[in-house]
C-alpha cells in the first residue's frame, strides 16, 4: 500500500513522486547491481557509459579485472605517449560520462561492466523495483517529501534527515564487507 | 500488482522532471503572484548551474593543438580548470600576476584565455581537464545532463524555495530559507562526493612522489627550473 500522504494527490502527481523517490533511493542505497557487455572497436579508446549507470564497480576482460586508473594517470598518458602506446596492463578511467580504455584496442574485443543500475521509469501500472528495507525507506522518503512540499518544513526536514541516516546504513549494508582496498602505510606501502 | 491503486487501464508515465518540480513548488511554498513560471525556470537554471559548478559534476578533457603561440582560448563551456598536461607532465598554475616574469614553467589563466610558459613550440597538444558549466534551461521540457542525475533533481526545488522564502521575508520564512539552503548545500556536497567516486578521481593507489608525472619545483625562480 502506498503512503497515505499520496492519496490526496492526483494519479499523475503520485506517479511523479514515486518515480523521483525510487530513483533517489536506488542511487543512495546502491541496491541494484547489473552486468553488461561493452563492445570495443579497434582504434577507439573512448566509449559512452551505459545510460542507466549510477556507479561503476569494475570492468573485466574475460576474468581479468582492468586496472582502475586515476585521471592524473590518464592525462599523463594522453598527453605523453598517447593512448595507443600505453605500455601498462589494460586499464580504464572515467571522466564525466566517458569511459577511456587504455591502451587503444588494436582489435575488436568485449569487456564486461559491473555497475550499480538505475531502475526503469516508474508508471501507474508498475510495481516498485525496490523491496524490503529499501521499500520502507522509499515510503519514508515519499512521506518526507510530500510533508515538506505542503509547507511543514520542520517535520519534513526531520523526515529527510532520518531518511539520510537510513539510506547511508543501507548503502553500507549493500556495499558489503569487502570494499575497495585502500593501501595502508607501513603495511601495504613500503616507503 | 501495481503499486498505485490506479483506476482504469490507462498507463500514466512520469512528467518531464522540471514540470514535476514546478508542481512541488506550487503545492505550498511559492505563490504564482510572487514567482511566475518563467521566474521559476530561471531559479531552476541557476540552481542547476550552481550545483554543477560547485560540485564539478560535469567534467571533460579537451585537447588544444599548439601552434607556437603562448595563449589559447578556453572552451566556451569552461568553468574551472582542474589540471593541465603537456608532454606527459602536469603543469603547475602560475598566478596571473606573475605570468609575464621570466624563467617560469607552467600555465596561467585570465578571462577565457589560457597561457603556457615558456611558449611551447608548434606541434603536439595541451591536454586540459576542466569542470564544465551546463546550458541553462530554455523550457520546462528540458532535461538536465546525465552528469546531474535524477537523484539530485530535488536540489532545484530546495534552491527555488530558498530564494522564494528569502524574497518573501518574515521571521518564519527566514527560518525556512535557512533549512532549504542547508538541504541544497548538503546535496551539492553529496553530488561532489558521488562524482569523485564515478570519475576516476579517487585515490586508487598510492603513488610514490618520484613516479608522479609532475615537474617538481616547477614555477620557482632559480636553478631548479628546467626552462628547456
Amino acid at each position: 500500500m502506498p503512503s497515505h500522504f499520496l492519496t490526496h494527490l492526483s494519479l499523475q502527481e503520485q506517479v511523479d513522486y514515486v518515480e523521483s523517490c525510487q530513483q533517489r533511493v536506488a542511487a543512495d542505497t546502491v541496491v541494484r547491481e547489473a552486468k553488461t557487455t561493452l563492445a570495443l572497436t579497434a582504434g577507439d579508446f573512448t566509449y559512452d557509459l551505459p545510460a542507466d549507470l549510477i556507479e561503476l564497480e569494475g570492468i573485466y576482460n574475460d576474468t581479468v579485472a582492468l586496472d582502475d586508473l586515476t585521471i592524473s594517470e590518464l592525462m599523463a598518458v594522453l598527453s605523453g605517449t598517447g593512448a595507443s602506446n600505453y605500455l601498462g596492463p589494460q586499464g580504464y578511467a572515467v571522466v564525466g560520462r566517458t569511459l577511456y580504455v587504455l591502451p587503444t584496442p588494436a582489435a575488436a574485443d568485449t569487456l564486461t561492466l559491473v555497475y550499480v543500475q538505475r531502475p526503469p521509469a516508474f508508471d501507474s501500472q508498475a510495481e516498485l523495483e525496490l523491496d524490503g528495507a529499501e521499500r520502507e525507506i522509499l515510503e519514508a522518503l515519499l512521506d518526507g517529501n510530500v510533508v515538506f512540499d505542503r509547507g511543514e518544513t520542520e517535520v519534513g526536514s526531520a523526515a529527510l534527515a532520518r531518511y539520510m541516516v537510513e539510506a547511508q546504513r543501507r548503502r553500507a549494508h549493500n556495499r558489503g564487507p569487502v570494499g575497495p582496498h585502500l593501501p595502508v602505510i607501513g603495511n601495504d606501502v613500503f616507503l | 500488482m501495481p503499486y498505485l491503486p490506479a483506476p482504469g487501464t490507462e498507463t500514466i508515465e512520469p512528467s518531464p522532471p522540471l514540470d514535476f518540480l514546478r508542481m512541488r513548488l506550487r503545492m505550498s511554498a511559492i505563490e504564482e503572484e510572487l514567482f511566475d513560471d518563467m521566474h521559476l525556470l530561471e531559479h531552476f537554471s541557476e540552481a542547476y548551474q550552481r550545483a554543477c559548478e560547485r560540485s564539478r559534476a560535469l567534467q571533460a578533457i579537451t585537447e588544444v593543438a599548439l601552434d607556437g603561440s603562448q595563449e589559447y582560448q578556453l572552451p566556451p563551456d569552461h568553468h574551472r580548470t582542474l589540471s593541465v598536461y603537456l608532454h606527459g607532465y602536469e603543469l603547475d598554475r602560475i598566478p596571473t600576476r606573475n605570468a609575464l616574469r621570466e624563467g617560469l614553467f607552467g600555465y596561467y589563466e585570465y578571462g577565457t584565455t589560457i597561457g603556457v610558459r615558456p611558449t611551447p613550440p608548434s606541434g603536439g597538444s595541451l591536454f586540459l581537464l576542466y569542470a564544465r558549466s551546463p546550458e541553462m534551461f530554455a523550457m520546462y521540457e528540458d532535461v538536465p545532463e546525465a552528469g546531474f542525475p535524477p537523484e539530485f533533481y530535488h536540489l532545484l526545488v530546495h534552491y527555488a524555495r530558498w530564494k522564494a522564502a528569502t524574497v518573501a521575508g518574515g521571521a518564519q520564512r527566514i527560518g525556512q530559507a535557512a533549512m532549504e539552503k542547508d538541504q541544497f548545500d548538503l546535496g551539492v556536497a553529496l553530488l561532489r562526493t558521488r562524482n569523485r567516486r564515478i570519475n576516476s578521481a579517487r585515490p586508487a593507489r598510492v603513488i610514490h612522489v618520484l613516479e608522479h608525472p609532475r615537474r617538481r619545483f616547477a614555477g620557482r625562480l632559480g636553478n631548479d627550473v628546467d626552462a628547456g
